[in-house]
């Protein structure tokens, strides 16, 4: 094999060339340089972005051999030699740009090249020039602020410092760190010595018989270790997180053109992709069913026994004919919601491995530990206690990694070949493979009095659940739940409906199906507005829940309520804006419009026990050791969580140490879905941090020799209140050491909720997030072209434990809220990658105006609700409800591409 | 890819195309190829063309631009000779990928994938430009409309390596504009593949007639095309604004949209006349005002 030199971060290296590798594959696998990040592999993402000679390129277009005697420059080497931070590193962490930091790397890269030949780029340059590196989690505007912060940094020669504390400071994130400097581990950048590589071969049918599956051209291959199919599987062939209906591996029929019929295992990634391609497999093709509509005719096959119905769940309140049959005036509409993919920048990933003791560990991208290892372990005939789960760095989830995807065959190769087995998938299979965000239809009917009061919603919400049940029964209940939206309606129905279908599964994505519904709901308050002349606001402000409301399930509001403040702030803010900064209503073709929505989102399961356990250790030294698997996914949970138990402990979130999502060394905390871990992983934290506080003051007492009423906890002693002396924690610590060995709390919540009746009454959350959004816009009324100009975001979160990671998430909900109103639509078959996928660019990225109301949740730790979700919900209807005031005419169809703009503007109704 | 050669020089690739067969693939930027490598789509032996310094001038050769096939979209943003002379590439080169992928992808490159929607092509179409190709017979130039002859497909023999092209350098009272359709939510987005594209070249004589127009259309046939009634409708005449939606209409005429995954054939169809519009608009202002000609 001939051998490949060249200069990498300043240091001459030489290692065998493999045929066909690329820089990004040198980098990665022969150096171990894991910093420079996989997106796509197709030049759209630049996660990959590097330097060549000085010159910025993606390093997954460049074949290794290109670069024989080139000077290579990687994320590992843009930091000084004495361990400080390139001033581009250090203004991504403090502006708070980083959160799941997969794209970080190439994202810096890039951000340093400009400096380089750009010292002082406006906002603009700075967008343009990181119009190809894909982010799906920040919404850009912080990784923006970040490029112009490391302007000013190089132009002033000094830095601004880092900001601690604890509960409402925006302390810096604890793992931004080496997020930045491209050491922290993610799935794909583990490498066991003697790793082998396990690629899943897919059906490429729909729906088809199958038929056999032949191995042995796969077995004959070089490098082939072995092959796995159904008759591999010790335990259960079945998995699903509600019903248990997805196969590990078919063995009679394929569902989807996805499903997974072997997996081949090899010493190499080339090797096993080529034998994938050798297994033959035999197929009879079926008609397939790849609509709701077809699902539901009455001679459609049964894809599963139960029948193509997966879930029909209702909301009943009041009489909704009586409601709307009182009502003065009655809109309706019927809109149809696209299938969206999750498009996180990091692609499914794992490792796994047997421990000494027999265990088999998987380290995996996941958004939920525990859940992963139950289900595996079924798989795999084990107890639970056979298989570790410990998640990785994980670079987005957004819902998609809450299923399974690499973590049977994983643990499958494990135990049958007994050598630590990798598997990645690529963007393709990615896209192929793993979940979606549900397509609806949902037809809304709204009736109002002359007042503009609601009398009534009726909503019939139909959607396509794909081949596999996934989360789909709990995301249509809580889409029946929300169709109402954040209004009190005395009368309400809401019917869901959920059909198989032999499209990808869909399962949960950000908002469990709240902003598919949320585009009618706030889409039908539009047209009333229009109807009845009143402004949106307004129409709003007159219908708001309240605390003390009664909701559609008929839950009196307990919760804080921060609907009315959201309203009345975009309200203010919009005119404030108004005046220092007008928008023309008209810029050549370019017309202005202006939309507003509100939402609410019900903070954790529906309707089900959702609980939450942390462990909390005082240390020797005196610092705090918090124990919870919550997965932090990039949305900020490790870092607020410090920041709770920091606040409980009266210290700085440094005195917290972290461990997390691992389920030998963790308690379950639950999963990170649903809006949940500020709230309830935040309170059993709190818990837990409360029970310490009440034995240090104690203990503290005992030392200080005063009564435990006359001293406190505070910045890591307890100290007299008298100001009569204190003892620091470490003393504290090896005072009880000696008697007691280590102290160890546990902290636990479960929020109060109740199971729904037959109608769907019932309380099925404790609490609820609340927001309004304001979109301006302009439309091209040549092309149908949309561009966003401002976004403002007003959002009850209760409390911003941390003010700038809960920016971030509501400038990264309103950018996956645009691409979801705009550009993206998953179509299966057709799209592949990124460049059939069009997730916002940094380009696109409006000025988004985050307003934080506060409104001090009782339930919540310190107040706090939930804001990742919500984040994204009003979006999308505020950006349709202003394109169709720009045009007036109404889009009933997403995504409003500019073909469906133009077909709108011109009365086809069918667009 | 079977054996992956770096040439060095332009004699180097002469000796290399002479004496290959036809299956020998020219690899130049990659940001194409590399992506079908990993689909499996390439095979044989490669010849790295992306070291040759030759096909990286750019250069003033009687009256004519002469630009190396191996000039990169970077390039085309940055050397003074293409702002001065071929400002359309300068153009295109603002609404083409990433910096990244502007730093390796080529012209060479864009013109040898051949696909109707290539931004560069068709702005090279409205240059009139001639191909310079190095085949295994030897060498030989072509206009570019005989060397992109259909989607993917080139009129030089496999094997060949296109080495310049040879575009008419920018003269007194001449403009050009590019404009591009695409589906996102930010007008002429780089990061997207056009939906429909127009090239537009005019020159203006001394009176403010046109003397000169060329209207390119991108994305709306197999090849990049020329709107012959869109340019006899501006020819001679007075671009006033009725002059400009008359040339808009006619340029209809030579569009063979196709359905796909970015948008349908009637849509194409429809908002064509507007994007050619506002292409020749654009055109029309840098002809009279040269100093704002980079735009």
């Amino acid at each position: 094999m001939a051998e490949l030199c060249l200069a990498v971060n300043g240091a001459d290296v030489c290692a065998p060339l493999r045929a066909g590798a690329s820089l990004l594959d040198f980098l990665r696998e022969d150096l171990g340089l894991t910093g420079t990040k996989s997106g796509c592999l197709e030049g759209e993402c630049g996660a990959c972005a590097v330097w060549l000679d000085g010159r910025l390129v993606d390093a997954c277009l460049v074949p290794a051999v290109k670069a024989a005697g080139a000077a290579v420059t990687t994320i590992e080497g843009l930091s000084p030699t004495d361990g400080a931070l390139h001033p581009a590193q250090e203004a991504f962490l403090q502006a708070g740009a980083v959160q799941c930091g997969i794209c970080i790397p190439g994202m810096v890269m890039a951000t340093a090249a400009l400096l380089d030949a750009n010292p002082a780029p406006t906002r603009a340059e700075a967008q343009a020039w990181l119009a190809g590196n894909l982010c799906r989690c920040t919404g850009y505007t912080k990784i923006l602020d970040a490029v112009l912060l490391a302007a000013r940094f190089g132009r002033d020669g000094r830095r601004t410092s880092r900001a601690s504390g604890a509960v409402g400071r925006p302390v810096v994130r604890v793992d931004a760190e080496a997020k930045v400097r491209g050491t922290a581990l993610y799935a794909d950048d583990y490498q066991p010595a003697g790793c082998l590589q396990l690629q899943i071969v897919r059906s490429p049918h729909a729906y088809a018989e199958l038929l056999a599956v032949e191995t042995e051209p796969a077995l004959a291959r070089p490098g082939v270790v072995g092959v796995l199919t159904a008759a591999d599987v010790p335990g259960q062939n079945g998995y699903g997180i509600l019903v248990e209906d997805q196969p590990v591996f078919c063995d009679m029929v394929v569902r989807y053109a996805g499903d997974a019929v072997a997996a081949v295992v090899a010493e190499t990634r080339a090797a096993a992709d080529a034998a994938a391609r050798a297994v033959r497999v035999h197929y009879r093709p079926l008609p397939a069913l790849l609509s709701a509509d077809a699902a539901r005719r009455a001679d459609a096959p049964r894809l599963h026994p139960a029948g193509n119905l997966l879930a029909r769940p209702a909301v009943r309140k009041g009489d909704v004919a009586r409601g709307l049959g009182e009502a003065a005036v009655v809109v309706e509409g019927t809109w149809q919601t696209q299938w969206i993919e999750h498009a996180y920048i990091e692609p499914e990933a794992g490792v796994a491995y047997r421990e000494a003791d027999g265990t088999i560990t998987l380290v995996v991208s996941t958004q939920t530990p525990y859940m992963d290892r139950d289900a595996t372990a079924k798989v795999l005939g084990l107890p639970p206690a056979g298989i570790r789960v410990i998640q990785a760095v994980t670079g987005g989830g957004f819902g998609g990694k809450l299923d399974l995807s690499i973590q049977p065959y994983l643990a499958l190769a494990v135990a049958k070949f007994g050598r630590p087995v990798k598997c990645a998938f690529s963007r393709e299979e990615s896209v192929l493979a793993t979940v979606k965000r549900h397509p609806y239809e949902v037809r809304m009917r709204l009736g109002a009095d002359a007042g503009g009061r609601f009398t009534a919603v009726a909503a019939e919400i139909s959607g396509d659940t794909g081949a596999y049940a996934s989360w789909g029964p709990t995301v249509i209940t809580r889409a029946c739940i929300h169709a109402s939206g954040p209004y009190a309606v005395p009368h309400v129905q809401a019917r869901g409906f959920l059909w198989y279908t032999n499209n990808p599964p869909a399962g949960a994505m950000r908002g469990f199906s709240t902003p598919q519904v949320a585009v009618a709901t706030e889409g039908a308050i539009d047209l009333l507005a229009l109807e009845l002349g009143v402004d949106p606001i307004e129409l709003r402000l007159r219908n708001a829940l309240r605390r003390g409301s009664l909701t559609a399930t008929g839950q009196a509001l307990e919760g804080s309520v921060g609907l009315v403040e959201t309203l009345e702030a975009v309200r203010d803010r919009r005119r404030e804006l108004a005046a220092r900064d007008p928008l023309p209503a008209e810029d050549g073709p370019w017309v202005l419009g202006e939309g507003v929505a509100s939402m609410w989102y019900g903070i954790g399961n529906t309707a089900l026990s959702n609980p939450a356990e942390v462990r909390v250790e005082l240390e020797a030294d005196g610092r705090v050791h918090l124990a919870t698997s919550a997965a932090d996914i990039g949305q900020g949970s490790s870092t607020i969580l410090g920041q709770v138990l920091a606040e409980t402990l009266g210290c700085d979130l440094d005195r917290i140490r972290l461990t997390t999502a691992d389920t030998r060394l963790t308690p379950d905390s639950g999963k990170t879905s649903a809006s949940r871990v500020a709230f309830i992983v935040g309170n059993a934290v709190r818990d837990a941090g409360q029970a310490l506080v009440k034995a240090l003051v104690g203990e503290g007492a005992g030392l200080l020799g005063v009564a435990p009423d006359r001293v406190r906890v505070r910045g890591g002693r307890v100290e007299r209140l008298d100001g009569g002396g204190a003892v620091g924690l470490d003393a504290v610590a090896r005072a009880i050491r000696e008697r007691d060995g280590q102290w160890t709390f546990r902290g636990y919540f479960d929020p109060a909720t109740t199971p729904l009746d037959a109608d769907g009454q019932g309380v099925p959350y404790q609490t609820y997030a609340f927001a309004t959004q304001l979109a301006q816009l302009y439309v091209n009324r040549e092309t149908g072209e949309v561009r966003v100009r401002r976004v403002i975001a007003a959002h009850d979160l209760g409390r911003a434990i941390n003010p700038q990671a809960a920016e971030g998430q509501i400038e990264g909900g309103v950018v996956m809220g645009l691409g979801f109103a705009l550009t993206e639509e998953y179509v299966p078959g057709r799209t592949l990658n990124f460049s059939t996928y069009l997730i916002p660019t940094a380009l696109e990225v409006p000025e988004i105006v985050p307003i934080l109301v506060e409104s001090d949740d009782p339930f919540g730790p310190f107040g706090a609700k939930g804001v990742g979700e919500p984040a994204m919900i009003a979006t999308a209807p505020a950006v349709l409800n202003a394109i169709s005031r720009a045009i007036g005419r109404r889009i009933w169809r997403l995504p409003a591409t500019p073909e469906r703009v133009f077909q709108t503007m011109r009365g086809d109704r069918g667009a | 890819m079977t054996s992956y050669r770096v040439a060095r020089s332009l004699a180097e690739v002469a000796t290399a195309v002479a004496s290959a067969n036809a299956a020998l693939t020219i690899f130049a930027g990659g940001t194409d190829l590399m992506i079908r490598a990993r689909a499996r789509v390439a095979s044989g032996p490669v010849l790295d063309v992306s070291k040759v310094p030759e096909l990286r001038r750019v250069a003033l050769v009687d009256g004519e631009l002469v630009l190396g096939a191996g000039v990169t979209y970077t390039d085309c943003l940055t050397d003074p000779l293409i702002r001065d002379h071929a400002p359309i590439l300068t153009q295109v080169a603002e609404r083409f990928a990433s910096p990244a992928i502007r730093n390796v992808a080529t012209l060479g490159g864009n013109v040898a994938n051949a696909s109707p929607a290539g931004d560069g092509v068709a702005a090279l179409w409205a240059l009139d430009a001639r191909v310079e190709a190095l085949t295994p017979a030897g060498r030989r130039v072509r206009p570019i409309e005989a060397v992109v002859v259909g989607p993917g497909r080139l009129g030089v023999p496999p094997g060949s390596v296109l080495t310049a092209f040879r575009v008419s350098a920018r003269g007194g009272g001449e403009g050009s504009a590019f404009y591009k359709l695409v589906n996102r939510a930010w007008p002429e987005h780089p990061m997207a593949i056009s939906v429909a594209s127009v090239a537009v070249r005019l020159r203006l004589d001394a009176a403010g007639r046109v003397a000169l127009a060329r209207v390119v259309l991108g994305a709306v046939a197999p090849t990049p095309v020329r709107a012959p009634a869109a340019e006899a409708a501006l020819i001679a005449e007075r671009p006033t604004p009725p002059r400009i939606e008359a040339a808009a209409r006619a340029a209809v005429e030579t569009a063979q949209p196709i359905g796909d995954l970015r948008a349908s054939a009637g849509y194409r169809h429809e908002v064509l006349p507007a994007l050619v519009a506002t292409a020749i608009t654009a055109a029309l202002r840098a002809a009279g005002a040269p100093a704002e000609s980079d735009g």
